[in-house]
């Protein structure tokens, strides 16, 4: 997403007595506006998820004026007040549990009440909590099996007095949704939005700065100043948050001349001059499907591997740098490598003293950190190659043991990189990196084929 | 004539019939050894040059169990087997041929409780059982099983038999005593210093072979000593590792060596259709 701020900048000094500028010192922030799909972005936590709901509670307690004593006309001579009295149900795969309410009851008391029940009854599946008057459900195990059955039910004890129960409630669905084996709480975010920034400082002993002038300013700085608001949209659904918890972190990419860093709600942060923007997005956010706030993890899109040199003569160094389209720092992350699919090996028979090479060797790396220390947005050594001893052993034995030279070793390997809410995500394709390492006659031929470029090392052994 | 017809009809004959044995001891080898669970009996069936070893890697990866496992130096015709490729022999009918160890069928049984393998003396009991069962099963060695500490075991080779049948008692060669001087390396580097002074002290040449390389080029370690044996300094170093990581010491007569592979440890998973797969334990 790219924003030309200027314009933006002189929309909010519009209002804020730019005139008068011997009389104030200003700092300004930025609106930024984004409706492309950052597909960059996962959401959620990635590993098995729970089953989830809600039970929404409404209403009020209900009250009616009894006639305690009639009068010989029939009318009434002194009243007393009832209160209604019933109760409210929730059913989680065949466990009721109930609460009552009556005189002084909410939807909230309602709601809270419920939570405390479900979580003190033996046998249920389920963890709540509440939101407000909503009670929200949560399996306790993970897995399609976990979306139990959900029904709730209210009623009064007082029927004939108050017709039916003052509180409703109403289940998100007949059943929890969501449990599944791996997650499928991945959400891409669709648009993102951060409300700009400005504010003034007044300096009365500025020189040139009289009354009225100052006086006007005084007036005119509580409009001069706000902070941002974020707006977000996950799966086509949200909309303009007015809480901490609603606001995204939006970090934004240094481009020559631009600003970076995190943008949080109710903080704002001054730049130096126009520019382009590119945004994306990290931290929590609220999720208005699933009802809470959930993780946001920026993972890379891009991954160039180069040769940096070799490892115990016939084993190849080779270095990473990550990159996303907004420019990311990726630094301080901790890449892991695992196993997209079983590793081959070409070389290897039935009865060698070599070990067969089955995956990946348990690789994990921090970001410019280590070996690639002061290389921003790098990760590695990630070595690839056959030991000198493999190699010799394969070339004096392996064709007796009807195996021909060449012969690879072939690695398939996921990465996955930790995001802030400690987590990680996967960001290599299904079938992961390719990493080879070929014996030939007299060399070998180290390769990796990452996301992004292929890198290869011949070395003569 | 009669006497050179009938000599190359003997050869082909016993070329044919060796490529015979070849190549039905090699269809009869399996990938893995399979993990069998019926109640509250296992079977372990293997069939390889190293059956033992080829159990054990199964076990391992079934309960995440740390298992190392030692070669003894086999050499005789009883331990050993030629493995020559029929066609290689025919295009080099004057080189010297290849062997593997002569391992063929094992198959054990256990018991296992359904929370076996949180106990370190429940491996250490399968195990004993297991090495037992191949100890009379006629395969090649004699096996015992080591108390490593921290839960990890050893299945070290004791035994070979000797150009008359004989068994011949053997010792490891990791229980060599070394020097290693002390110092900060990799752990790539270290094992390396310990197989070079192994070498060094014994005269036979250990190499590394397989290696978990990422992980050992990501450990440093400080690890030497005086007079230690090489299995001590070997565990210091794999111990600092940040995934868990064993040994498989093969003995190569033929190359006359031992190739040491250290390897991370996996667990197999199976999905619900029974297909299995392995991941890095961390």
């Amino acid at each position: 997403m790219r924003k030309h701020i200027t314009a933006l900048m002189m929309l909010l000094l519009g209002g804020t007595g730019i005139a008068h500028a011997q009389c104030i010192t200003y700092s300004l922030g930025y609106d930024v506006y984004s409706s492309e799909s950052f597909d960059n972005i996962q959401v959620g936590a990635g590993g098995p998820v729970p089953g989830y709901g809600s039970v929404a509670i409404s209403g009020n307690e209900q009250s009616a004026q009894i006639c305690t004593h009639h009068l010989a006309g029939g009318d009434c001579e002194t009243y007393r007040t009832a209160y209604d009295s019933g109760t409210v149900s929730i059913t989680v795969n065949g466990v009721y549990v109930s609460t009552s309410y009556g005189e002084g009851s909410t939807a909230s008391t309602i709601a809270s009440a419920l939570v405390t029940a479900i979580n003190s009854t033996p046998g249920t599946l389920v963890v709540a909590s509440a939101n407000g008057s909503a009670v929200l459900l949560t399996a306790k195990a993970t897995g399609v099996g976990t979306n139990y059955t959900l029904s709730s039910t209210s009623s009064t004890s007082q029927p004939a007095t108050f017709g039916g129960p003052s509180f409703s409630s109403s289940p998100s669905g007949s059943v929890l949704v969501g449990g599944s084996a791996t997650s499928d709480l991945v959400h891409t975010i669709t648009s993102v939005l951060v409300d700009g920034s400005a504010s003034m400082t007044l300096d009365q002993s500025a020189p040139g700065c009289t009354e009225p002038e100052y006086g006007n300013l005084v007036a005119e700085l509580p409009y001069a100043t706000h902070t941002p608001l974020a707006y977000n949209v996950v799966n086509g659904v949200g909309g303009w948050g007015s809480g901490s918890s609603e606001c995204v972190t939006c970090y934004l990419s240094v481009q020559t001349t631009e600003d970076s860093g995190p943008v949080n709600y109710g903080v704002s942060i001054p730049f130096t001059s126009g520019g382009e923007v590119d945004c994306s997005v990290g931290g929590i956010i609220w999720d208005p499907i699933v009802i809470g706030n959930i993780p946001v993890c920026v993972i890379p899109t891009t991954e160039y591997t180069a040769v940096q040199g070799t490892e115990a003569t016939t084993e190849t160094q080779f270095v990473q740098t990550i990159f996303d389209t907004a420019g990311d720092n990726f630094n301080g992350r901790t890449v892991t490598e695992s196993d997209a699919a079983p590793g081959q090996d070409t070389c290897w028979f039935q009865g060698s003293t070599v070990d067969k090479y089955t995956g990946m060797t348990g690789g994990s790396w921090i970001v410019d950190s280590g070996q690639t220390a002061g290389q921003p947005n790098a990760w590695g050594y990630d070595v690839v190659g056959w030991s000198t001893a493999a190699i010799t052993y394969y070339r004096q034995q392996a064709a007796a043991h009807n195996t021909t030279i060449p012969c690879s070793l072939t690695g398939y390997q996921a990465l996955t990189i930790s995001c802030p809410a400690g987590n990680a995500a996967i960001y290599t394709s299904a079938t992961g990196n390719t990493l080879m390492a070929t014996i030939n006659q007299t060399s070998v031929v180290n390769r990796r084929n990452d996301i992004t470029s292929t890198a290869s090392q011949t070395i003569t052994y | 004539m009669r006497f050179f017809i009938t000599l190359v009809i003997t050869v082909l004959s016993s070329f044919c019939v060796r490529a015979q044995d070849v190549q039905a001891r090699h269809s009869r080898y399996l990938d893995r050894a399979e993990v069998q669970h019926v109640a509250n009996s296992v079977t372990v069936t293997a069939n390889s040059p190293r059956p033992l070893a080829q159990s054990l890697t199964a076990l391992s990866e079934e309960y995440s169990w740390v298992i190392d496992f030692e070669d003894p130096p086999y050499y005789s015709r009883y331990d050993l087997v030629d493995d020559t490729d029929p066609k290689w022999r025919a295009a080099n009918p004057a080189a010297k041929g290849v062997t593997v160890v002569a391992g063929d069928t094992f198959q054990s049984q256990f018991v296992m409780n359904s929370d076996t393998g949180t106990s370190a003396a429940d491996e250490e009991r399968i195990l004993s059982k297991i090495v037992s069962d191949y100890n009379e099963s006629g395969n090649p060695g004699k096996f015992s099983v080591r108390k490593e500490g921290d839960g990890r075991f050893a299945v070290v080779g004791t035994q070979v038999k000797d150009e008359n049948g004989q068994s011949q008692s053997v010792n490891s060669i990791l229980d060599t005593p070394i020097s290693v001087r002390e110092e900060t390396r990799d752990a790539y580097k270290t094992i390396e210093a310990i197989l070079n002074a192994v070498s060094a002290e014994t005269h036979i040449n250990v190499f590394l072979g397989m290696t978990a390389q990422n992980a050992l080029f990501q450990t440093q370690v400080t690890v030497g000593g005086e007079s230690t044996p090489a299995r001590v300094l070997l565990l210091r170093t794999l111990s600092a590792a940040k995934i868990k990581l064993y040994w498989r010491l093969y003995h190569d007569h033929d190359a006359q060596m031992y190739m040491l592979n250290v390897l991370p440890l996996r667990k197999a998973n199976y999905d619900a259709s029974g297909n299995r797969t392995t991941v890095l334990v961390r």
